[in-house]
């Protein structure tokens, strides 16, 4: 017991004696598990590692710089081109013709999930500049308010917010 | 690890045009290995590892412009690094229509059989044991475990306070030691 006679000034963290009994316990126990993992990698992975990720990261992100013939961007004219094309064939043509919102939803989705749309979060970003982020506004009544709290709740992964 | 002046060097030429590619080298060459180590341990097979170590440093020289110095770079892409491993899980499990945890199974199951996994009985019981650990009580057990961070290392990378980690650590281990005493045959 600590008596007030003679005082040292050494504090602890708080919660620091509670918890000793636990970490002493966790690192009894431990003793008896493996040090190590059992992994290990094909011989000479490491060394080469260097040299196949330069080359697949830079080498490819100035490939992509140079051949932009039909970067995202493009792609995205290209897309809203062809949107419109779709919408103005289905307003001037008499017979009833596909639209979005004839397009399976399900399907739709299944071609997002199986990956066959291959972007996330950093692809979706780099189609907009700062200011296009910032100007970014969602139409309120776009998405059903119950829907997205619904959708959000089932599908939202916290791990993206770890990332700064 | 590098020191903090270091760091800021590395950051500073990786942000520079001129020195980007040269800088980009380095940082594959000072963290592959810790990246690596930390990945291999989420998804178990070498080649899955190959795959998500390949797409951290592909996010990390992509999105290093934005790195704005508010955590270390180290534990940034460690956080990047997680991230990829967490996503490609979920997505193999939906390629698989399954969940992760069976993803999980079949990947400790694969591993009697892997030519990159020469883990005795009871390493090969340890890799069961933290399998069955919530995903969060897994991180914080490898990362401590076997990659030695500090709590205030972890607190940052994984986003969660010293004591919810040293708790989480705590539970862990007692379910890996019960686990492995109940599991006994060796």
């Amino acid at each position: 017991m600590e008596t007030n006679k003679n005082i040292h000034g050494f504090k602890t963290p708080p919660d620091y004696f509670e918890s000793i009994e636990d970490r002493v316990f966790d690192s009894i126990r431990a003793e008896a598990l493996p040090k190590n993992t059992g992994f290990k990698v094909p011989s000479g992975y490491f060394e080469q590692l260097d040299t196949v990720l330069v080359e697949r990261v830079i080498v490819k992100e100035k490939e992509t710089k140079v051949i932009s013939i039909f970067s995202r961007y493009r792609l995205g004219y290209v897309a809203a081109i062809a949107a419109c094309a779709i919408l103005l064939f289905s307003i001037f043509n008499d017979k009833q013709a596909e639209t979005i919102s004839n397009l399976d939803v399900a399907l739709i989705e299944s071609y997002i999930e199986e990956g066959s749309l291959d972007m996330d979060t950093y692809d979706v970003l780099a189609l907009f500049d700062n200011e296009g982020i910032e100007n970014l506004s969602l139409d309120n009544n776009l998405i059903d308010q119950d829907n997205l709290e619904d959708y959000l709740l089932e599908s939202l992964d916290e791990s993206a917010f770890t990332i700064e | 690890m590098s020191t903090l002046v270091q760091e800021e060097e590395l950051v500073e030429a990786l942000q520079s045009k001129q020195m980007q590619e040269n800088a980009f080298r380095e940082l594959v060459s000072q963290y592959k290995e810790r990246l690596y180590w930390h990945v291999r341990k989420m998804v178990l097979s070498h080649d899955d590892a190959d795959d998500v170590l390949q797409n951290t440093f592909i996010k990390i020289y992509k999105n290093i412009a934005s790195f704005k110095g508010d955590s270390k770079l180290y534990t940034w892409m460690y956080r990047i690094a997680t991230n990829e491993a967490i996503t490609f899980l979920n997505k193999k499990a939906k390629r698989k229509n399954t969940t992760v945890a069976d993803v999980k199974d079949n990947a400790i199951k694969n591993l009697q059989t892997d030519v990159y996994f020469e883990g005795d009985a009871i390493q090969l019981k340890l890799q069961e044991a933290i399998a069955t650990l919530p995903h969060k009580q897994q991180l914080v057990f490898n990362m401590k475990y076997f990659e030695e961070h500090t709590y205030e290392e972890l607190s940052e990378i994984l986003d969660t306070s010293v004591g919810g980690l040293k708790s989480s650590y705590h539970i862990a281990v007692k379910k890996i030691t019960a686990y492995v005493k109940s599991n006994e045959t060796f």
